[in-house]
């Protein structure tokens, strides 16, 4: 499959698309609304709400309630929804109004963000309100980073992604709906793929195998070894090799003995360079020579034990 | 591909532009261009690597465009940035409201691993990377540099003119280039010594999906297929081998494999009981297939062995099938249920395989590893009043696999009670606790005759992963928002594994962590926010110690009394993180904003390591690890933003980068490890030489329209 035609076809194909019927755009209007409340106008404007809005403001009473007691004395009576008493549900119910029929929101009820009492307007800014700070490293991305969102109450995962070995989440290389459906999912913690293996692999294709050598910690659960949003140690690990390996490899010979700093480089003690060193321990320990710790399709013992 | 890809999607939105223009009154377009630059010092750093990670940070042309343009019909938002660079950003959207939409975009990301690396190899990095070993004066190697990048090109377009029916269409195909570290043990042994290789990167990913659905208020269903094609250009590399001979061995890498899924989700809302039902299910088949080695390197002058494989290929063949029930109900006011089941079986059909031969006897048989897991579980949440709202729920796991020698089944209880409370306006408190209890049969608990049989060791083979648990966890949040433009956080987690039956391996782990953040915010003005974080995390474990080919009693019982060579050992590892910043925006005048953001994170790992009490004195004691993945990063960044006028606005600014790392496994690193009868071990100095520091420089010219 060469996908890079079927690319510039589907620009083409969409440039006339758009061009086509352009000619029947009708002139948009600025809502009644805006006369008091110019500044919620101009928030929306450029969104798709202000491009569907008329003069009669029914994007604005789409959301706000019927105004029209409201627009004969504004001074009198407010539009009958009030986003500051409502609940979380009841402000979901405006949203959903319209948007019910949108395809991510088909298992927003069986979510743990609707379970949990978030409401749409925690995470989608409707009107612009100035959001909390986020404080992050220079990046060279001027987009909006998904995590400062989802951070506003996922702080200790936000903060997770300022570890030394991360996913590209701050960089704008992963966002955190790449891998979570935060509108909604039957899987646990609201994966978008069914298990986290699946999860892993939709972009870890290379680690799918299958292997005729397998690891079948590996095979069942990632994360029995490596945790999502970021560790101080290298590759996501949640410990590092030996410790890891040593959680589970008690049997053996080289699995079961201790590795510790007069195995290093240097001799603890006089600071010299270290005559016996490990090679069992130093640099990335046992995947200095299990590298295939995934997975191997070589054969005899190279693969059975993951060393080619 | 970059120049093509920005000539399409620009010269798209040119020829776009005149049908828009034909109707200008109709569509309003607005957005900015952007063009600046980046000037970045790091030349003290030994391997910069670490600084540019995911991130382009080479002097030169920063650039960005953003343009929204809406309609009473149609809408395009069209936004790139780093045009040209490693970490290009292209997208494309649009589409006319409810009847179709849009998006085009491609993705890059680089992904740096070492640079001013040293390898004994010629053609590292490649399919056949050769040497003559011994090879012990890294003064005479070749320069290496390893990482890759990735580039993500695809496209969606959804058609819901026909609502509610509407169809979808989805493809992207995501490029790697490039090599990443890789190792190998020389010999079977790593009494043999090892090399560290670099393994290339040459991979497609080409997935395809079409999904067709009916979409109302009351009713959604979904049938979908997709397909997922994995093509590796090296499924295997050659590299010489020192300690067999300088003879040619072979890695074998990720194999090419094909992954379809066929897919169907349904939900039904407005039932009785205000009840919504949700059910989805998925059927997927992944396969790969390779030649099987018939010989492989084996001996110390370079010869060959028969594997004696009992076929030539294997032809991996892994089935998973799911199906999902949930039913969301809110009875009454204040009540909200949830009661699910899901259901998930996992068939690995691949081929038997099975290497046996004189000079490497085995049998080694590959291990088909297949599952079938049942869970149910419900959800209860009620609101008590105003201002309490509580809730519990309970889960239960049954996991039944084939192709584990030591477990066969788990049973994972789960239950949780919460409680939210927002009685004060201004402060709102929720309080977690979830316990989970795991129960495994565990099948290697008679193992051995006796305490002097080496299998007497197999009844304490018991995985973490698998084991029986029991799980404690509390999670407090608070946040407090004294004012409108005032906002206190706290957030705290402990969470406990005992790994209740265990005697060897992992014992119990330990987390806990406190969160505190405080943000102010005015409307168009300055706004302020400032965290502290701190975390530790313990894993302990025990192992035991045994001579090779002892028969003696007690000797694979680690519940009996040390001897010198034979007794237990233990291990704690912590880690402690803590990171505290601070980010400001200040507005300095009408027209000049400042910008500040700095952040302080620091990584600190130790292993502490101790013998059984009793151990005779003349065993060697371990000396425990006192860096562990030691780590310290300081970021600071400032600009100002200049806003000239309503079209032109001037951004500059700096940046400083400081990371310094420290780790037993790397202190002190050295390029080679001499040993006797060939046996040296070759390394190429990957992740051993992180520490940078940086200053970057970066300014930018913004002409909004």
């Amino acid at each position: 499959m060469r996908l890079q035609p079927i690319l510039a076809g589907a620009v083409v194909l969409v440039g006339a698309l758009m061009a086509m019927p352009a000619m029947a755009q009708k002139p948009a209007e600025t809502p009644i609304c805006a006369n008091c409340h110019e500044q919620s106008h101009n928030s929306i404007a450029l969104s798709h709400h202000g491009a569907k809005n008329d003069a009669a403001g029914t994007m604005c009473q789409a959301c706000h309630g019927d105004a029209t007691e409201h627009l004969k004395d504004p001074n009198k009576s407010k539009p009958s929804k009030q986003a500051k008493t409502a609940t979380a549900a009841e402000k979901d119910a405006v949203c959903m109004t319209c948007h019910a029929g949108n395809r991510h929101l088909a298992f927003w009820e069986s979510g743990k963000h609707a379970k949990n009492e978030v409401s749409c307007s925690a995470c989608h800014n409707i009107h612009g309100k100035t959001k909390n700070l986020a404080v992050a490293p220079f990046e060279t991305t001027s987009r909006p980073i998904e995590a400062d969102t989802c951070g506003t109450c996922h702080k200790q995962v936000r903060n997770a992604t300022l570890k030394p070995s991360h996913h590209p989440i701050l960089e704008g290389k992963v966002k955190c709906s790449d891998c979570h459906n935060p509108h909604g999912a039957l899987t646990p913690v609201m994966l978008k793929h069914e298990t986290v293996n699946q999860q892993c692999f939709s972009c870890h294709a290379d680690k799918r195998g299958p292997f005729v050598f397998g690891h079948p910690p590996v095979e069942e659960n990632c994360l029995s070894c490596h945790t999502p949003h970021g560790s101080a140690h290298g590759k996501l690990l949640n410990e590092k090799a030996p410790n890891l390996c040593q959680d589970c490899h008690v049997t053996g010979r080289h699995p079961t003995a201790f590795y510790g700093s007069n195995q290093g480089w240097t001799n603890p003690s006089t600071g010299a360079p270290n005559a016996s060193v490990s090679s069992r321990f130093i640099a990335r320990g046992c995947l200095n020579c299990h590298n295939s710790i995934h997975g191997s399709n070589a054969p005899s013992n190279r693969g059975k034990f993951l060393i080619r | 591909m970059n120049k093509k890809l920005i000539c399409i999607l620009v010269s798209n939105l040119f020829a776009i532009a005149p049908a828009f223009g034909q109707a200008s009154s109709d569509f309003k377009i607005g957005g900015s261009v952007g063009f600046g630059g980046i000037s970045v010092d790091d030349k003290d750093a030994a391997d910069p690597s670490k600084l540019t990670e995911y991130r382009d940070l080479s002097n030169g042309v920063l650039t960005n465009f953003d343009i929204r343009g809406r309609g009473s019909r149609y809408w395009l938002d069209a936004f790139g940035e780093n045009l040209g660079r490693d970490d290009q950003y292209l997208n494309l959207r649009g589409g006319m409201y409810d009847v179709f939409k849009y998006r085009l975009y491609s993705d890059s990301l680089r992904h740096n691993l070492m640079f001013n690396g040293i390898t004994p190899y010629a053609g590292a990095g490649g399919p056949a990377q050769t040497a003559t070993f011994p090879q012990l004066d890294p003064t005479t190697w070749n320069g290496i540099d390893i990482g890759y990048k990735r580039r993500d090109d695809g496209f969606h377009f959804e058609f819901q003119g026909a609502s509610p029916w509407y169809v979808r269409a989805e493809g992207n195909q995501v490029t790697w280039k490039g090599t990443k570290p890789g190792a190998s043990s020389q010999g079977t042994s790593p009494g043999n010594g090892f090399v560290d290789l670099s393994f290339p990167v040459e991979y497609k990913t080409k997935n395809a999906s079409i999904e067709g659905g009916y979409n109302s208020k009351t009713m959604h269903f979904d049938l979908s297929w997709m397909t997922s094609k994995f093509e590796n250009e090296n499924e295997s590399i050659t590299w010489t081998n020192g300690y067999f001979g300088n003879g040619i061995d072979r890695t074998y890498l990720a194999p090419d494999n094909k992954y379809t899924r066929f897919a169907g989700n349904a939900t039904i809302r407005a039932l009785p009981l205000n009840s919504t039902l949700a059910a989805r299910f998925t059927s997927d088949e992944l396969k790969s297939s390779a030649a099987l080695g018939a010989s492989v390197l084996n001996t110390v002058t370079g010869g060959f062995a028969s594997t004696g494989p009992n076929t030539d290929s294997f032809d991996g063949k892994i089935r998973n099938d799911t199906f999902t029930l949930a039913l969301a109900s809110a009875p009454t006011k204040g009540l909200d249920t949830r009661l699910y089941l899901n259901y998930l079986k996992r068939n690995d059909d691949s081929n038997h395989v099975e290497f046996n031969s004189t000079a490497i006897p085995g049998p080694f048989d590959n291990e088909l590893f297949s599952y079938k897991k049942n869970n149910y579980g419900f959800d209860v949440f009620y609101r008590i009043n105003r201002g309490n709202r509580i809730g519990g729920g309970w889960d239960y796991l049954d996991t039944k696999r084939e192709g584990r020698f030591d477990y066969d089944r788990t049973k994972d209880r789960r239950w949780f009670a919460e409680w939210k409370n927002s009685t004060l306006d201004e402060l709102a408190l929720r309080l977690k606790y979830i316990y989970l209890d795991r129960n495994s049969d565990f099948l290697l608990g008679d193992s051995g005759t006796g305490t002097g049989d080496v299998n007497y060791l197999n009844r304490y083979v018991t995985a973490f992963d698998l084991s029986n648990v029991n799980q404690d966890q509390w999670k407090l949040t608070l946040d407090y928002t004294p004012m409108d433009s005032l906002d206190l956080s706290f957030e705290g987690i402990i969470k406990n594994n005992d790994y209740k039956d265990n005697v060897l391996g992992r014992l119990k782990d330990d987390r806990r962590e406190i969160y505190v953040s405080a943000s102010y915010s005015m409307p168009a003005g300055v706004r302020l926010t400032v965290f502290g974080d701190a975390e530790e995390i313990k894993y302990d474990s025990q192992h035991r110690i045994v001579p090779n080919g002892s028969t003696a009693t007690g000797v694979y019982d680690p519940l009996s009394p040390p001897t010198a060579t034979a007794y237990n050992w233990t291990g704690q590892i912590k880690d402690r993180n803590w990171a505290y910043g601070i980010a400001l925006d200040l507005p300095v005048s009408d027209k000049l904003v400042l910008k500040a953001s700095a952040i302080y994170y620091k990584t600190d790992g130790s292993v502490d390591l101790a013998l059984q009490e009793g151990v005779p004195a003349s065993v060697v004691r371990p000396v425990p690890m006192g860096t562990w993945d030691d780590s310290k990063r300081t970021s600071f960044t400032i600009k100002a933003v200049y806003a000239m006028n309503k079209s032109w606005s001037f951004t500059g600014g700096y940046a400083y980068e400081r990371y310094e790392y420290a780790d037993a496994q790397y202190d002190g690193y050295r390029y080679t490890i001499p040993a006797a009868n060939q046996q040296n071990s070759y390394l190429d100095g990957v992740y051993a030489f992180q520490p940078y520091k940086a200053n970057i420089f970066f300014g930018m010219a913004t002409y909004r329209f």
